[in-house]
């Protein structure tokens, strides 16, 4: 039995230590915000916080995380109260599909956390994710937006 | 009065030689010592090298050593280098690597791309100060 503190709560989960975090996450927990993309952690599209730092949790072996304080796209924070990144991405209508925002947003929020006014080479070098629709103008401007350098 | 003039061309060279050595000297001071630099390579090999190729030329993870290295990083420090390394890499086991170990693999990174070896190690407190520009 694992121990996984994800969004601030417990969870105890029956798996193997092998398993990805982002299947305990999606299929034992329940969370499906964070999706599964490449499977080889080179798109991001399953992006979650770790200790407040970004991982591909396709490929992070769920033992790794325990005693670790896991958040995903659910736990940014709370509905009525947005996290600025998600609120601009509302203001900017960043997605078309909208299948690899949930992991853009959390790749976002840790930079801004990190570097709350980032430069162009800032935001070129945290977001490594990958967008099919290519969305990655807007994405840029929503991350700017965010932090006030807009 | 011989004596007087040795004295004179002895301090004189003395002079000469300070001003050669001190400029020397801080060039090659560099922020990381060459057994850090080792030490890092070893945990590269170990860690690093399957995704990010045994030369740090690149692979399934980025090149970390090199014209595409230097230019997607320039004008960023160390510092954000050992922010990735500490708290993302490895990508199955992300914040495992111990405080020294983070710090060895910056060093081999940093010799990798050509900054110098020193006297002392890197440590936390100098990785802002390191700017990262082609050496």
């Amino acid at each position: 039995m694992l121990e996984l503190n994800v969004n601030g709560a417990p969870h105890a989960l029956d798996v193997p230590d092998d398993m990805p975090l982002l299947w305990a996450i999606r299929d034992v927990v329940g969370l499906t915000g964070t999706k599964f993309g490449c499977g080889i952690a080179a798109c991001g599209a399953c992006t979650v916080h770790l200790d407040g730092a970004p991982v591909r949790s396709c490929s992070l072996p769920v033992a790794a995380a325990v005693g670790r304080k896991i958040t995903t796209i659910e736990g940014l924070a709370p509905l009525d109260q947005p996290h600025p990144v998600q609120a601009a991405w509302v203001e900017l209508g960043v997605p078309q599909c909208g299948y690899c925002q949930s992991g853009q947003i959390m790749a976002a929020a840790a930079l801004l956390e990190r570097k709350p006014k980032p430069s162009d080479t800032d935001i070129d070098l945290a977001m490594t994710n990958i967008c099919r629709c290519g969305c990655y103008p807007r994405i840029k401007a929503a991350i700017k937006s965010a932090a006030g350098v807009a | 009065m011989f004596v007087r003039s040795l004295v004179v061309t002895a301090s004189f060279i003395g002079c000469i030689s300070a001003f050669v050595a001190g400029p020397l000297a801080a060039q090659s001071s560099g922020p990381y010592t060459a057994a850090q630099a080792a030490a890092g390579a070893t945990i590269y090999a170990a860690q690093c090298s399957s995704c990010h190729g045994a030369k740090l030329e690149g692979g399934a993870g980025p090149q970390l050593a090199g014209s595409d290295f230097i230019a997607k990083w320039t004008g960023q420090t160390a510092d954000d280098i050992h922010y990735v390394v500490s708290t993302q890499m490895p990508q199955t086991a992300p914040g495992s690597l111990k405080p020294d170990e983070a710090l060895a693999l910056v060093a081999y990174i940093l010799q990798q791309n050509k900054y110098p070896a020193g006297d002392a190690p890197l440590t936390a407190a100098k990785l802002t100060s390191i700017k990262i520009v082609k050496q």
